[in-house]
């Protein structure tokens, strides 16, 4: 039985495919995509309970998939993964409710350990949401995830 | 300016690209540890040399990856016409920077670490080449094996000083005396000028000293 899912978003495929096969071996379900476009695809069908994202990639750039996705799918957390980003970007991605952003190269124990936190933020957020629900108070249950949308 | 623009922007995404291959070079040394860690007993005669040999590859990413960023925020430089920084950061970061120069020279140079925070609003260029031209004249004209020590302080009057110090003076009263001759000296006099600073030589203790004027503070 994995842990959660993650989906792993990167151009670098050499690299993403090998940080893929690290976190299958760490018990974690894992899938990849090499562009945001294919990312979009991915979460329509599958969404994950984690994405780990590039910053800078052909076509659509992270910061868009990020945008998307938290308008879209504010339940999956993010965790921005770049070699390029600058102090402006991550303060725009924190704005736009980054879980956490993290810079290349990053050990394992140090990714796998704020991939967990990420995946623990969403059961948090759920079960939050979902008692508010229970309750009736269906417009909370809303706020707490528009709140969560906007983090 | 514009020439300095498209080097620091090239420079800068070149240093990005080089943190994309050190992150595969430390992926596929994590997945041979990973593989190698499946191994029971004594199965692999090889086994702790292998582990030596990726724990040497882990080594060399962290030490490219210090290198990368670092040039990373030396190419940024010329962003910004003036940039408020904090001059022990300046001063490892060109200390890092010029390692290969010095060690050609077989002299090594040494920051104070208690220097804490000390910010200099100016030039982001200029500061860093007067940091290299000082740390230059010093290689030219210090001896193989010597130690150089730099500390940085301010005053009550926000005058921001710089010392080089060599470690055994007694060797270098007599190349100390020809720097100020030197067409090296003659640059970096131009470029602390061009500062409102100023610069000092003491051959009788050894020390090359920097007084720099903050923007904010002339």
């Amino acid at each position: 039985m994995k842990e959660f899912k993650v989906l792993m978003v990167d151009d670098e495929e050499e690299f993403v495919r090998t940080l893929d096969e690290r976190v299958k071996m760490r018990n974690l379900d894992s899938n990849v995509a090499l562009s945001g476009e294919e990312a979009l695809d991915i979460l329509a069908k599958d969404a994950p309970d984690v994405m780990l994202l590039d910053l800078k990639m052909p076509g659509m750039d992270g910061m868009e998939v990020l945008r998307r996705a938290r308008e879209a799918y504010p339940g999956v957390q993010v965790v921005m993964l770049t070699g390029h980003g600058s102090e402006k970007d991550e303060a725009e991605a924190r704005r736009l409710g980054v879980f956490e952003y993290l810079r290349k190269p990053v050990p394992i124990e140090k990714l796998m350990k704020v991939l967990k936190s990420a995946y623990e933020k969403k059961l948090q957020d759920s079960m939050v949401a979902a008692t508010f629900a229970e309750a009736g108070e269906f417009g909370a249950a809303q706020e707490i995830m528009d709140k969560d949308k906007k983090r | 300016m514009k020439e300095t623009l498209f080097m620091g922007r090239i420079t800068a995404t070149v240093t990005h690209e080089i943190k994309n291959v050190l992150a595969i070079i430390r992926e596929s040394g994590g997945l041979m540890e990973d593989f190698l860690n499946m191994v029971e007993g004594d199965n692999f005669k090889y086994k702790d040399r292998f582990h030596k040999i990726i724990s040497n590859i882990e080594d060399q990413v962290v030490r490219g990856d210090a290198i990368s960023t670092l040039l990373n925020r030396f190419a940024h430089s010329p962003d910004a016409d003036v940039a408020s920084e904090n001059v022990p950061d300046l001063l490892d970061q060109m200390i890092v920077l010029s390692a290969r120069l010095a060690k050609a020279k077989e002299i090594v140079f040494k920051s104070d670490k208690d220097s804490g925070v000390i910010l200099i609003s100016s030039d982001p260029i200029r500061i860093r080449m007067l940091i290299f031209q000082a740390m230059d004249v010093l290689m030219n004209y210090c001896k193989p094996g010597q130690t150089i020590l730099v500390n940085s302080k301010v005053n009550d009057s926000k005058l921001i000083t710089l010392e080089f110090s060599v470690d055994s003076k007694t060797q270098v009263l007599q190349e100390f005396e020809q720097i100020i001759l030197s067409d090296q000296w003659k640059d970096l006099i131009s470029t602390v000028e061009s500062l409102d600073s100023k610069a000092f030589i003491n051959p009788e203790n050894g020390t090359l000293r920097l007084e720099l004027r903050s923007n904010d503070n002339r």
